[in-house]
């Protein structure tokens, strides 16, 4: 029987599948061990579940519930916003130059837009300047580091639209004009139209950029840092408190875990409804 | 051809491999591994060696040792510009590493077995015990500075509750807590002085008294020092812990504190930074928040602080902190170090400090026209507690007050 001779081309599979072993595989492993009191850096390493016990005493709900929250509300409001400007940008002159600008915010860093919706926002910014100038408050309004996080959840909106209408936009604009033409002269309206036609075409790119977002936002440290309130935070600042406040990486890595299975099922969940949504729309 | 191109790629990795193991040895702690050196310095194997020598046989060592690593965990840029007026002294290049205490100290402990990568770092509240607890700092160097008679007094004893017998750092900065006040809205007459004034102006301007929360920021951690020690029958009790370890007994007063904050916490405005009650400040947002010295300084020489604006320190008191700096016991570059932290003691050393961070001068008799307090004022500054009370407070704070 002839010896089978081995491929020298599945080398070259090598740095992709070693990029995933290593950074993504590798890592997951070790903040899983080092979740259930192993992998110590500075003392003895020996299997303990009293992270895990522990974790649920150090405020874990109040943030995991407000990551949900800002990350739901920041992405369904994007969508919300997203869609109508995509139509819009897309019956508009110059159509590529507008998308051009309004893709901007993408690039800024997150501290920056902070700055940028802290002037906004501010006690003494331009919206409280505006809604004192026309009689609407007595007060300036808090409104940075507030409590129901109204700045962090604008400045996430900002941040994130251009992102989103990357992806909706050019499903969008893919739609065809004599399927429009064709529901037009059926006698459908501009709402109908949208209903029926552009939004099921459109669904699985809604879905994937609402997802993206998401996760994006469910993940943040920055935003809620700077802008969030001050109690409570995104779980991501939970974890770095817990890691360089107290040293209890263990901790630490309970939390991490804990964000990437609520991301899964999370997104698992969104999925599974939205297919649902698009079968029944189509 | 195959084969002439296999070789040149066979040579090239190589090359490759070479440039990237070809990384400058640091001379060993020795004395006489240096290159360039003079061999005037008599031979020592680690920092303990070094604290009997003359320093001008130390200063020859660290010529010879040419660098040092500086751990800092602020002002990366300003302490850079510190660096660079050593080496201009002495030609020493001092390797500023900013970062998060917690992680400075976890470094260190992780290269406890062979030559520490940091030879010489900031010392904090959070990360004393756990140094001096596996042994990783040289004692004996506040002895040994030429300048040790006039350094504070307070942060040469004591650092948050951990005894200084052993003469393990040196105080270099200092930096008092006070009171920042908006001029145009309380008058000097209304100024809180007592902690029963503070309860009264809390009640007449809700949302006017500014503090920040405190896991982000040592003003914070001031203000609920005084709160708790003045519901709770003084600070004294808490300057030390046996072991590290608070006593359960006092912690057991401290419902007064959080039954204090659950009626007044509606009427405080929580910040997330030091900095942030500044500009809240500034804004007119409050009119009442607790700064650094240097907080205030740099803001108003900055034009961020543009309000007609106070600073005072209370008569109910509030901290001081100020930086100390500590020897790694098995630092690569001992007599670098030494040098580094006696020059930084030394007048040119404390002026380039103060000039560059603005934190005041850790001496007790330079100044350098930073500070914003009158010497009444400073008198009422007071100690911190023990780490393991701040702590217990900052995961308090957040479970009894935030949740």
């Amino acid at each position: 029987m002839k010896k089978k001779k081995f491929e020298w081309g599945y080398l070259l599979l090598l740095p992709g599948l070693g990029f995933v072993a290593l950074f993504l595989g590798a890592a997951i492993v070790m903040m899983a061990l080092q979740s259930v009191g192993f992998l110590n850096f500075t003392g003895e390493s020996s299997f303990s579940m009293e992270y895990w016990k522990g974790l649920f005493q150090v405020n874990f709900y109040d943030n995991l519930i407000y990551s949900l929250k800002i990350a739901v509300c920041a992405s369904l409001i994007c969508i919300a916003i997203v869609y109508p400007l995509s139509l819009i940008v897309k019956n508009m002159p110059w159509s590529k130059t507008w998308l051009s600008l309004l893709k901007i915010p993408m690039f800024i860093p997150a501290l920056v837009v902070c700055l940028i919706i802290t002037n906004v926002l501010n006690y003494n910014g331009i919206l409280n300047a505006v809604l004192g100038g026309l009689g609407l408050i007595q007060e300036p309004l808090v409104l940075r580091n507030d409590p129901w996080g109204v700045g962090a959840l604008a400045t996430q909106v900002w941040k994130n639209v251009p992102f989103m209408l990357l992806i909706v936009y050019s499903s969008v604009e893919s739609v065809r004009k004599d399927v429009l033409d064709a529901g037009r002269n059926l006698g459908a309206g501009r709402l109908r139209l949208f209903w029926e036609i552009t939004l099921p075409l459109t669904m699985p790119s809604a879905l994937v950029a609402v997802i993206m977002t998401f996760i994006k936002i469910f993940n943040d440290y920055t935003i809620s840092r700077v802008m969030g309130p001050i109690y409570p935070s995104t779980l991501s600042n939970l974890m770095h408190k817990q890691a360089y406040l107290y040293n209890d990486w263990h901790t630490a890595a309970c939390i991490g875990c804990l964000m990437m299975v609520t991301a899964v099922i999370f997104v698992s969940l969104y999925t599974w409804l939205g297919n649902r949504l698009a079968k029944q729309l189509s | 051809m195959k084969k002439i191109g296999s070789l040149l790629l066979a040579f090239t990795i190589l090359l490759a491999l070479t440039a990237c193991g070809g990384e400058k040895t640091p001379p060993a702690a020795g004395g006489n591994g240096g290159d360039g050196g003079t061999g005037a310095a008599p031979a020592y194997s680690s920092g303990a060696d070094l604290l009997s020598w003359s320093w001008e046989d130390i200063e020859a060592a660290a010529k010879q040792e040419g660098e040092l690593t500086f751990a800092v965990w602020n002002d990366e840029a300003e302490w850079n510009q510190v660096a660079d007026t050593f080496k201009a002294r002495y030609g020493v290049k001092v390797n500023v590493l900013a970062g998060e205490k917690t992680t400075v100290m976890d470094k260190v402990l992780t290269e406890l077995d062979g030559k520490a990568s940091i030879d010489v770092m900031f010392l904090s509240g959070e990360t004393v015990n756990g140094l001096l607890g596996a042994d990783a700092l040289l004692p004996g160097i506040l002895d040994v500075m030429e300048y040790k008679d006039s350094l504070v007094p307070g942060l040469s004893v004591r650092k948050e509750g951990v005894s200084n017998d052993q003469g393990w750092w040196v105080p270099v900065s200092t930096s008092p807590a006070g009171f920042l006040y908006n001029a145009d809205q309380i008058s000097g007459d209304a100024l809180p002085q007592t902690f029963q004034e503070l309860e009264a102006f809390i009640n007449e301007n809700p949302g006017r008294f500014a503090m920040c929360i405190p896991e982000n920021g040592g003003t914070g951690q001031g203000v609920m020092e005084s709160i708790i020690a003045n519901l709770t029958g003084g600070l004294d009790q808490y300057l030390l812990a046996e072991d590290g370890v608070c006593d359960p007994a006092l912690l057991e007063k401290w419902s007064a504190v959080w039954d204090w904050f659950n009626l007044y916490k509606d009427k405080i405005t929580f910040t997330t930074s030091n900095g942030d009650g500044i500009s809240r400040l500034n804004s007119g947002e409050v009119w009442l928040v607790t700064a650094w010295n240097s907080g205030v300084y740099n803001a108003a020489s900055q034009g961020n602080l543009s309000i007609n604006h106070g600073f005072y320190v209370p008569e109910m008191g509030l901290c001081y902190s100020g930086e100390v700096m500590s020897l790694v016991k098995n630092a690569s570059h001992p007599a670098a170090a030494l040098l580094f932290t006696n020059w930084l003691t030394s007048e040119e050393g404390q002026t380039a400090q103060a000039d560059y961070t603005k934190n005041m001068t850790g001496r007790t008799d330079l100044e350098q026209g930073i500070c914003l307090l009158t010497p009444e004022d400073r008198a009422r500054n007071t100690d911190w507690m023990a780490a393991c009370y701040k702590t217990q407070y900052i995961k308090d704070f957040t479970t009894n007050v935030l949740q």
